[in-house]
């Protein structure tokens, strides 16, 4: 039985409960509970509930990302059967470890791992491939793949066969293989590369690393290794990895095939393989490689691309013949041959073999590697080789192609042209066809009107290209337009509209009018022309529909139709219409999964569908319930894309394709928070392809803006990861594209104020790391650039917001610094820019909310820097700024809470005059009810006293920190001109608290304030009561009592149902000492325990001690109460306002005090 | 103007009124810092409670050394409180929206906040208020971990007990809410 009398803790209770097997506990709490069953079943309610709690508060109220951890491998781990050993190699994607097998045989074995990070879905797919493929091949030339498996923490691993060879160059050479020996050894590695051609690898780095002899019973076998690791990791050839290779010396490039070397190098196929072959030949025969690597790492990047792609490498036997004395010999002996005959060694056949293998042109190399395999057979059995030598024909094409003129200049002045061209063609068409009956010869006729149709569909296809290659960029793109740009647009609409409307009335409309259609709807969203833009997209879904009936296999118009739905969602979201958007996209779901099912898609069908698919997935993302939806239409884009690009890597809009879902699919993982990593990898691979596209058009100005965004959004993830180095990498590198696209464009406004954006978190990331010079510098430069931005393009939003959000952060970095001079100047540009702005735009809300911030932090800068009339100018100009908020909220039909908007005034509002003008336009304002009127002012009062209040803390404060009380005289005798009497009234009693020596004095001060503003204005303002307690409530209180008391009780005749003019009264004749009277004032409403501690005292004072107990102790559980009360206040009030606690404890504790002293 | 440091430097000094002043200076700097945040990218960004207050905490107090424990602990609660009208703010919104409130209003950008399961946001912070009144400490660490989004391990390090009295009172603070929750 427990003990009564010991409070039972319910909390213990419940986890000691918990803890029990169910069948224990019911004798378990009857023991601890004993009769309460009360208890008991509490208790059992709580464990029950604690078991059974589900998913209730699984998650918190806002989720929040997992951390993701790294769960890297190292040597001496053990995977599976696998203990690690050695690293042998590293990629982009993985590691490769040497490992012992530990069961069931002992042997040592390559093991190759992802990397940590590396997991995305997108990279697992393609790890996963490779192993596929390799598992695939069964070769005795290609090392085997010999089991996979997962890390404890699901990192994928594969294990192959360990090769430990010398690379087939090195073996040669120190085996002295003649040059038919080369060959044959040659001619196994062929057919290694043969297998896996037949497999669909691609090898993509063959070079003497990667092709190793090993000796098995004494007998040389080749055997390639790193089979398709370029291909998985689909990386795509840029300066750096390049750089890498040859810092490494690795001479990756020597092997490298031209169209490896392009940069925006996606463009490989088996043939990529066959040319490295060739290298490899060469190497082999000759002893160097085709280009000198010496000279190839002396020359630049663009030199070393241009050598590669352009100049003829000397034929291999002209190779020996013109090599060095020392070299030819050193050559010789390791083929077992003098300098003679190595010469001759190297016949002519040989030449052309080497050299078909080597075409720049992957047409004109052998088309497989058994047609390489097979010619080199031929050879070595003497007989006729396919290969020939290159015809001169040939070679002129090549010059012709060498000098592929840049067309980007020209293209701008050349469209507007064709712009004319195509109107006068389709306007003869149609005059062709008007006099179609007057026409004798009909024969000439339907010539004409091919030829039209020709010519037109050539304009069509002209104008087409240049909308993609120009507009479309300006459309996809949230810049500003310029004067050349707009009319571009302008004209390229109304060319749109023709071809649209010139729609002959056949079943089957044109696909150019559909194109045209929709080009046209795009154009009028950018424009703004929202309405025409709707109607555009509704015109064509209506078009599609009359043909899907009638054609349900008619691909292209299909397509159309979802672009235009898609387009309409964007219209939708804009205006807030989810629920529509979701409709929309509903179907344009369930059109592209039917679309991709077929299997008779155009490439450009395929283009058009994964680009529908990911403008899919972004409309998606946002929307909860179609989450999974989203995540398919983003995979679905990303693996269309990608197989487009793999099919044909150098096809430009199937690389922004590529970019582009890849970017929706980083950007879609962003969103959800949860993939931070996909979203990284994702994100890479988009930003790599932006750049090689950037790289190929320099005149592409979305692939510089994309890496841009891309990067702000990497930001974000590496932020979540906490990876703060990574971060402020990726904001540089934000900040370099950017300053390079304003210097290439510095006609966009948007971007401008990107880079103001990213300048401004620079010198916020600065500041934190306590580089202030450096931040300095990042502030300087982002507020100029953004201020002339402002000055140049005062129509561009984002960059009067950009501007408004740095000066405020810089005057914030100001302050802190301790800089207040600085701070202030900061946001008096602030203030007068915010001033223009909110003159300007009267409707941009926003700019209200910016306005009030600055003006707050400058109200209270002046205020801390006691230039208080500075600060009241200020406040009014706040308060108009809130006041026109508040219009613009009203005209934006949003409603506002009044409370906010009069509790963001308030905080600002520190003086007498600005609080007149408050209530003036609170009265004015015709929007607020009479009744909300009377709320709202009473709320506003509080808030004003609170306000008042801190006014005179913060002049303590000021004088605490100057260590200069004296001056608090002079401080605040000026005051009261700046202040006004009431801010004077209240902040004087606030001075006892740190200089008591001068107390009557202040008091009399206080009471020349109180009756100079009695004399002032007629009627005593409504508050004054609170200053009359806040000076009653202290004994240490007056000098004067009889005027004070004469003030009482004028201030009750005015308000005689006012609680706090009598309580003002009641206290006053308490210290003044005609407790009888205060007695009988009190006692009506011994509610309130401020009160019932004076009323104790006069009951005290006046005999009555049985009753001054009493009232004491009434008060003193109200006071518990009240305390209590607050507690559980703060709990869930933003502000609970605070009762004056401490007031309370000490007329407590005088209360108690006197109460003994007058103990009989 | 008061500055947050200076407010923290009282309660490190054990001055409880400047605890309840501090609120409104975070909670005013949460809101505008997670709108924005909302403004400021592309669609893409969630937001997250502790990123938010962390945040929040870099801007206004700075990476002050010496803050001691208290001070800091304070900050977070009031963040955390903070945090949680915030979110109630938009639980409440979602739910007015989703019957048949005024779809077409302009959307304030914090609406944009994601509160996944707004009723029961709701639900948990009135009940909240009564386990306060039964349990202060156990309804301080459902403020920090539901609202403020910190684990229940930096939990238990600012309220300076041991994780495995974090998790006990993890576990009867939500078995005590569900209750009251459900006998409401």
């Amino acid at each position: 039985m427990a003990d009564p009398t010991i409070p039972i803790n319910e909390l213990d209770l419940v986890l000691a409960t918990l803890e029990l097997v169910p069948e224990a506990r019911s004798a378990y709490l009857r023991q601890e509970c004993g009769d309460n069953a009360n208890l008991q079943a509490r208790v059992l309610e709580l464990v029950r509930n604690a078991e059974a709690s589900g998913s209730f508060m699984r998650r918190p109220a806002l989720e929040r990302m997992p951390e993701t951890q790294m769960h890297g491998t190292k040597i001496g781990d053990r995977l599976d059967r696998y203990r690690l050993m050695e690293q042998i190699g590293e990629g982009g994607m993985g590691v490769v470890y040497v490992a012992e097998q530990v069961e069931p045989v002992r042997r040592k074995v390559a093991l190759k791992v992802i990397k940590p990070g590396m997991d995305s879905k997108s990279v697992l797919a393609r790890f996963d491939a490779e192993r596929q493929a390799l598992a695939m091949m069964d070769h005795q030339n290609i090392a085997r793949i010999l089991d996979a498996g997962t890390t404890e923490h699901g990192l994928p691993f594969f294990v192959m066969e360990l090769v430990r060879g010398l690379p087939i160059t090195t073996y040669c050479d120190q085996s002295c293989k003649g040059i038919r020996e080369r060959m044959a050894l040659f001619v196994d590695v062929c057919r290694a590369i043969q297998h896996a051609h037949q497999k669909g690898i691609i090898h993509r780095d063959i070079k003497p690393s990667n092709v190793l002899v090993t000796l098995h019973d004494g007998k040389p076998i080749v055997k390639v290794i790193d089979f398709g690791v370029a291909k998985a990791l689909h990386q795509p050839l840029s300066q750096h990895t390049i750089y890498t290779a040859l810092n490494q010396v690795i001479g990756t490039p020597l092997y490298m095939s031209p169209e490896q070397l392009e940069l925006s190098g996606l463009d490989i196929d088996t043939r990529t393989d066959i040319y490295s072959l060739g290298v490899l030949l060469y190497e082999l025969l000759t002893g160097s490689t085709p280009f000198d690597q010496e000279q190839l790492m002396k020359s630049g990047f663009e030199e070393m691309r241009r050598i590669i792609r352009e100049d003829d490498p000397p034929r291999p036997s002209q190779r020996v013949t013109t090599l060095p004395k020392a070299e030819l010999s050193t050559a010789a002996n390791r083929r077992g041959l003098n300098d003679r005959t190595f010469s001759k060694s190297v016949a002519s056949e040989i030449d052309w073999i080497v050299l078909k293998a080597l075409e720049k042109d992957r047409n004109r190399r052998y088309e497989s590697a058994s047609g390489l395999l097979e010619d080199v057979q031929r050879y070595l059995n003497d007989e006729p080789v396919l290969a020939c030598p290159p015809s001169w024909k040939y070679r002129l094409q090549k010059l012709a192609r060498k000098h592929r003129a840049s067309i980007a200049i020209a293209g701008t002045l050349l469209s507007g042209l064709m712009i004319g061209l195509m109107l006068t063609t389709w306007q003869w068409r149609r005059a062709v066809a008007a006099e179609q009956g007057a026409v004798e010869s009909k024969l000439l006729l339907e010539q004409q009107v091919r030829l039209a149709d020709n010519r037109l569909a050539l304009a069509e296809q002209t104008i087409d290209d240049m909308y993609i290659r120009f507009a479309s960029d300006w459309i996809s793109h949230q810049s500003g337009l310029g004067a050349v740009q707009q009319e571009f647009l302008e004209k390229a609409l109304a060319t749109y509209e023709q071809l649209a409307a010139d729609d002959r009335t056949d079943t089957e409309p044109r696909l150019g009018a559909f194109v045209a259609l929709y080009r046209a709807s795009a154009i009028h969203q950018r424009l703004g022309n929202i309405e025409k833009a709707t109607q555009g997209a509704l015109a064509l879904i209506e078009k599609a529909d009359r043909v899907t009936q009638s054609n349900p296999g008619n691909v292209d118009h299909r397509l159309y139709r979802s672009r235009a739905r898609l387009l309409l969602t964007n219209i939708h979201d804009n205006r807030g219409e989810t629920v529509k958007k979701i409709e929309l996209c509903d179907a344009v779901w369930s059109e592209l999964q039917e679309i991709a099912q077929r299997k008779d898609l155009t490439a450009d069908q395929r283009r058009l569908l994964a680009t529908c698919a990911s403008s899919l997935a972004s409309a998606l993302t946002p929307i909860k319930s179609r989450e999974q939806l989203a995540r398919e239409a983003a995979d679905r884009s990303v693996q269309l894309a990608q197989s487009l690009v793999e099919f044909t890597p150098n096809n430009f809009s199937f690389n922004v394709t590529l970019a582009n879902s890849l970017q929706s699919k980083g950007t879609q993982c962003l969103w959800w928070g949860k993939e931070n990593e996909a979203s990284l990898s994702a994100y890479q691979e988009s930003k790599n392809i932006w750049r090689h596209l950037a790289e190929e058009r320099p005149d592409y100005r979305t692939a510089i803006a994309s890496q841009a965004s891309i990067l702000q959004n990497m930001a974000i993830v590496l932020r979540r990861l906490k990876r703060t180095d990574e971060e402020f990498a990726a904001r540089i590198e934000q900040c370099g594209l950017l300053r390079e696209y304003c210097v290439r464009f510095p006609e966009h406004p948007q971007e401008i104020s990107l880079l103001g954006d990213v300048l401004r978190k620079l010198a916020y990331a600065e500041e934190t790391r306590g580089n202030h010079a450096k931040a300095d510098e990042y502030w300087t430069e982002c507020v100029d650039r953004l201020n002339s931005l402002v000055e140049r393009f005062p129509d561009n939003r984002m960059g009067r917001k950009t501007l408004a959000m740095a000066l405020n952060d810089y005057a914030h970095h100001e302050k802190k610094r301790g800089n207040g001079e600085r701070a202030r100047k900061v946001l008096e540009l602030g203030r007068e820019r915010l001033k223009l702005f909110t003159e300007k735009y009267p409707d941009d809300r926003e700019m209200y909310v910016f306005q009030i911030q600055i003006l707050t932090k400058l109200t209270g800068l002046c205020l801390e820097q006691a230039d208080h009339s500075m600060a009241a100018s200020i406040a009014i100009e706040l308060l108009n700024a809130s006041s026109e908020e508040r219009k613009a909220a009203i005209r934006g039909t949003d409603v506002i809470d009044p409370r906010s908007y009069w509790g963001s005034v308030a905080v600002a509002v520190r003086s007498k005059k600005v609080f007149e003008h408050c209530l003036e336009m609170l009265n004015a304002d015709q929007d607020i009810a009479e009744v909300d009127k009377k709320h709202i002012e009473e709320e506003y009062l509080t808030n004003l006293t609170a306000c008042i209040v801190e006014v005179a803390r913060s002049a303590m404060e000021l004088i605490q920190v100057e260590n200069a009380g004296p001056n608090l005289w002079a401080k605040l005798s000026k005051g009261i001109d700046t202040l006004g009497t009431w801010e004077y009234l209240v902040a004087m009693p606030n001075v006892e608290n740190f200089e008591s020596h001068s107390q009557l004095e202040i008091n009399a001060k206080v009471l020349d304030a109180l009756q100079l503003h009695c004399l002032q204005v007629a009627d005593l303002p409504k508050f004054w009561p609170d200053v009359v307690l806040v000076m009653a409530s202290s004994e240490r209180f007056c000098s004067r009592p009889d005027e004070l008391l004469a003030i009482c009780r004028r201030g009750l005749e005015q308000m005689p149902d006012d609680a706090s003019a009598k309580q003002a009264l009641a206290w006053t004749l308490f210290r003044c000492g005609q407790d009888a009277e205060c007695r009988d004032l009190l006692e009506i409403d011994t509610v309130n325990p401020e009160n019932g501690f004076v009323l104790s005292m006069a009951l005290a004072k006046l005999g009555d001690h049985k009753l001054a107990q009493e009232r004491f102790d009434q008060a003193s559980l109200f006071l518990e109460t009240e305390k209590g009360m607050l507690e559980a206040r703060r709990a869930h009030e933003p502000a609970p306002q605070q009762p004056n606690l401490e007031t309370l404890m000490r007329l407590q504790s005088e209360a108690s005090i006197a109460l003994q002293d007058q103990q009989p | 103007m008061t500055d947050v440091t200076y407010l923290l430097d009282r309660i490190e000094a054990g001055d409880q009124k400047a605890a309840a002043e501090l609120f409104p200076l975070v909670y005013d700097e949460l809101r505008r810092l997670a709108q924005w945040k909302l403004a400021d990218e592309k669609p893409g960004n969630t937001l997250q409670p502790t990123a938010l207050v962390n945040e929040v905490y870099v801007r206004m107090v700075g990476v002050k050394q010496g803050l001691n424990f208290k001070s800091r602990s304070g900050f977070l609660s009031a963040a955390s409180e903070a945090m949680r009208h915030i979110l109630v703010d938009a639980a409440r919104r979602k739910l007015t929206r989703k019957h048949g409130g005024d779809v077409e209003r302009m959307e304030l950008e914090v609406d944009r906040i994601l509160v996944q399961h707004p009723k029961e946001v709701l639900d948990v912070h009135t009940a909240l208020d009564a386990l306060a009144e039964h349990n202060v400490q156990c309804a301080e660490l459902v403020k920090l971990h539901y609202f403020g989004g910190y684990s229940i391990a930096e939990v238990a390090d600012v309220m300076n007990i041991s994780r495995a009295t974090a998790n006990r009172w993890w576990i009867y603070a939500r078995a005590w809410l569900k209750t009251a929750i459900e006998s409401h």
